[in-house]
């Protein structure tokens, strides 16, 4: 007998009514990824299967492999001392603040983290003037793999330490007490206990850094430096933007789905990608030694890494020209254009991650075969993004626009869509937990007092879930706001959101402009997840 | 020997604690109180896992308020999770002579004697996942064995156990601290079990120690009204 805490399923193996919003949207989102598929393969003349073999090919699977790889690589490297560190140190001062620090680069925009790394590590940027001041004739160069290894480190190295800092942390705290009793330090700690119970995660960690790798557009486009050095994601987009050839742009698609289909699946058999629940530890008064030398420098040398292109941000932005960037019109209606596009996105992600969650704990019998076939919708949808990324969406919609009349107001429709579909995944892990842990509190409440549909949402739903709903609205946002890869291809009509504004003042080498509409977006940013980041403390 | 001295904790919360507290060599002390009271709490600071602001611990007559865990006159023995899963039952003894462990034969030969001792001999190459509950804590006790240390602490050590196996490690636990005189301290949620474990009972309220006694009048006639509530006694 389920206890009195378990939300009430209907008896029946059949749906309800609560699952038709939940099915709509997998139907409707479900049509939308495969219409965007169906218009790029038939756009052009079929194809270009002799292609597959020529030296082009070759070469864009060879980088995208190559440095998909070697960044997955470096990234681990660094992250697992840093988070052995930090899971053995739990007290020393400032350790709240990196672990949050490690969370920053996730949510910034990858367009105005290139622009910061420039600054850092480009040709005149800080290091090669103090290389210089130093009397050494070095000017560093950070265009091609390497300053694609930089900018994928920068971002997936703190991701890494997070996820094997929050797995460590999750096994019991009778385990670093039993290593602190027994001397357990240093190295035997490391190959007793911590790689130990490290090791199960890591295939986990590598398959999620890798896909991310896979898929990079924004970082690839502006520090890949041309054609010996482009993803397939680039390479659609340039093959549709300047060289508009949709079947070559279909070919890459098919490739991309295919690589990016193989790695979801390993990544599947290794178990998905951990939970990042760094932090989660109980603080306490516990025992703990000092750090060791080598510690402080890794903590040091990561924490320069970290901020350095952050405060390069702030530094360019606030000596930018802001009397002549704010009367430009092109910023203002860029940010007007960012803004609505996010706020929709954001509020379509909520309202679709909802219908999903009230479909799955309510809508269906415990068993039944429709439960079955919308798990597998539910999970195809919440996750499609990663296999389809949103550069291939709106690759295919891109070509449907061509001829119609409002181009311009229909490509800001479908950057929306794409960036409500990019963001779901996240929104839903904000959500769920939420939802569930609701589901089991009121759930049986609920439905012995004849609440359903509109009169739970209101009367329950609404009111016990008004701080997640938010925390993953601010989420949307952010990742909507940011996103390049869907509005740089939209960009040929006529749509300027403020990373295409960005992505333009470089090209034209105007990066005194850049820089500050680049401090203009950070700030949003970072003003949004600061306020997530609050409410998310509240909720636990 | 153990000796706590106006030992102050302050906990997360704004919870703080005040231990004052003698325990004799050869001495196995109970302890009980309410959930939230302090009692593991107390077992935490002997053991090092928590630091006081003030006071002192003293251990067999030294003063290890702020030293290592590991370099404390103390083995601990907790509710649960007291192995490393990935290893197996001979690395986890093992590990309790030295953290740097080789399977070396005088080594073996101590962790075998240790195992045979609580029962478990031929268990050496068993893996962790494959012990019952009553098992995995008599491994734990085989550790604490080894590692040969003159003060236990164990925290809730029956929790996981049925009522026979709590009545075997009862007996295993009472002939290990009767045989080498150790000072000990247990902690339970069921002060019946103590009956059988303890010399006496220190009763935990609020973060402070505020009645100790025989076991028997404990549990029977004390006149602290808090004890009389917590067994459930009738007000006089």
């Amino acid at each position: 007998m389920a206890g009195c805490n378990e939300p009430i399923r209907p008896e029946t193996n059949v749906m309800n009514r609560a699952a038709l919003p939940g099915l709509l949207v997998v139907l409707g989102f479900g049509s939308f990824i495969l219409l965007a598929l169906v218009l790029l393969f038939l756009a052009g003349d079929g194809l270009p299967l002799e292609r597959l073999a020529g030296r082009q090919v070759r070469a864009i699977l060879t980088f995208t492999l190559t440095q998909s790889l070697l960044s997955t690589g470096l990234s681990i490297a660094g992250a697992l001392p840093l988070a052995v560190l930090l899971y053995r140190h739990r007290a020393f001062v400032g350790r709240d603040t990196l672990v949050r620090l490690l969370a920053l680069p996730l949510a910034l925009p990858p367009l105005v983290a290139v622009l910061g790394i420039l600054e850092i590590w480009g040709r005149s940027g800080v290091v090669s003037a103090g290389l210089q001041s130093l009397g050494f004739d070095v000017r560093l160069d950070v265009f091609g793999l390497q300053g694609v290894l930089l900018a994928h480190v920068f971002f997936n190295l703190p991701l890494a330490a997070r996820l094997m800092l929050a797995h460590l942390e999750r096994q019991p705290a009778t385990t670093f007490r039993l290593a602190d009793q027994l001397g357990l330090v240093g190295w035997a700690r490391f190959t007793r206990v911590e790689w130990p119970l490290l090791r199960p995660s890591l295939g986990g960690v590598a398959g999620l850094i890798m896909m991310l790798c896979l898929g990079s557009f924004t970082i690839v486009l502006t520090l890949g430096g041309g054609p010996r050095a482009a993803t397939f994601e680039v390479a659609i987009y340039q093959a549709l933007r300047f060289d508009f050839a949709p079947s070559l742009a279909a070919l890459y698609t098919l490739i991309q789905l295919v690589l990016a289909g193989t790695l979801l699946f390993l990544l599947s058999v290794v178990g998905g990608a951990p939970q990042d629940r760094a932090g989660a530890l109980p603080e306490e008064a516990g025992f703990t030694r000092p750090v060791p030398v080598w510690g402080v420098g890794l903590l040091i040398l990561t924490t320069l890494f970290l901020l350095a292109p952050l405060a390069a941000l702030v530094v360019g932005g606030l000596v930018a020209e802001w009397g002549r960037l704010i009367q430009n019109p092109r910023l203002w209606s860029a940010a007007m254009t960012s803004g609505v596009i996010a706020a929709c996105a954001g509020l379509v992600a909520v309202a679709t991650a909802y219908a999903l969650l009230v479909a799955r704990s309510r809508g269906f019998g415990a068993n039944g075969i429709a439960k079955h076939l919308f798990e597998a919708g539910y999970g195809a949808v919440g996750s499609a993004v990663l296999a389809v990324p949103p550069i291939v969406l709106g690759a295919g919609w891109f070509l449907a626009l061509r001829g119609v009349p409002a181009q311009t107001l229909l490509a800001g429709g479908l950057v929306m869509l794409v960036n409500a579909l990019m963001a779901l995944p996240f929104v839903l892990r904000v959500m769920a937990p939420a939802f569930a842990a609701s589901e089991r509190r009121y759930g049986a409440l609920s439905s012995s007092l004849g609440l359903t549909g509109w009169r739970r949402f209101v009367r329950v739903d609404l009111p016990v879930l008004a701080r997640p709903f938010a925390v993953a609205l601010a989420f949307a946002l952010v990742l909507s706001v940011g996103d390049l890869g869907a509005a740089a291809i939209f960009g040929a009509y006529d749509l300027v959101t403020l990373p295409v504004l960005i992505l333009n003042l470089m090209g034209s080498y105007r990066t005194g402009d850049a820089a500050g509409v680049a401090f203009l977006l950070g700030v949003f940013v970072f003003a949004l997840i600061a306020m997530a980041e609050r409410s998310h403390k509240v909720l636990g | 020997m153990i000796e706590l001295r106006g030992v102050q904790l302050n906990l997360p919360g704004g919870a703080r604690f005040t231990y004052d507290l003698s325990v004799a060599t050869g001495v196995s002390l109970g302890v009980i109180g309410p959930s939230g009271a302090g009692k593991s709490t107390l077992l935490h600071l002997i053991a090092g896992f928590l630091q006081p602001v003030s006071g002192i611990v003293e251990l067999e007559g030294v003063d290890h308020s702020r030293s290592d865990p590991s370099r404390r006159p103390v083995s601990m023995v907790f509710q649960a999770n007291n192995l490393f899963d990935h290893l197996d039952v001979a690395t986890n003894v093992g590990l309790g002579i030295s953290p740097s462990f080789h399977r070396g034969a005088r080594e073996m030969g101590r962790v075998s004697d240790a195992l045979d001792r609580v029962g478990l001999g031929g268990f050496e190459s068993r893996k962790v996942p494959s012990l019952s509950g009553g098992e995995a804590q008599r491994v734990a006790l085989a550790r604490a064995l080894v590692r040969d240390r003159p003060i236990l602490l164990l925290d809730e050590p029956f929790a996981a156990l049925g009522p026979s196996m709590r009545r075997d490690f009862t007996q295993l636990v009472s002939a290990m601290q009767k045989e080498k005189q150790l000072t000990m301290l247990t902690v339970s949620h069921t002060p019946q079990e103590l009956t059988d474990l303890c010399d006496e009972l220190a009763f935990i309220n609020d973060g402070t120690i505020t009645a100790r006694g025989p076991v028997e009048t404990m549990l029977n006639g004390s006149s602290n009204s808090d004890l009389r509530d917590y067994l459930g006694h009738p007000a006089d």
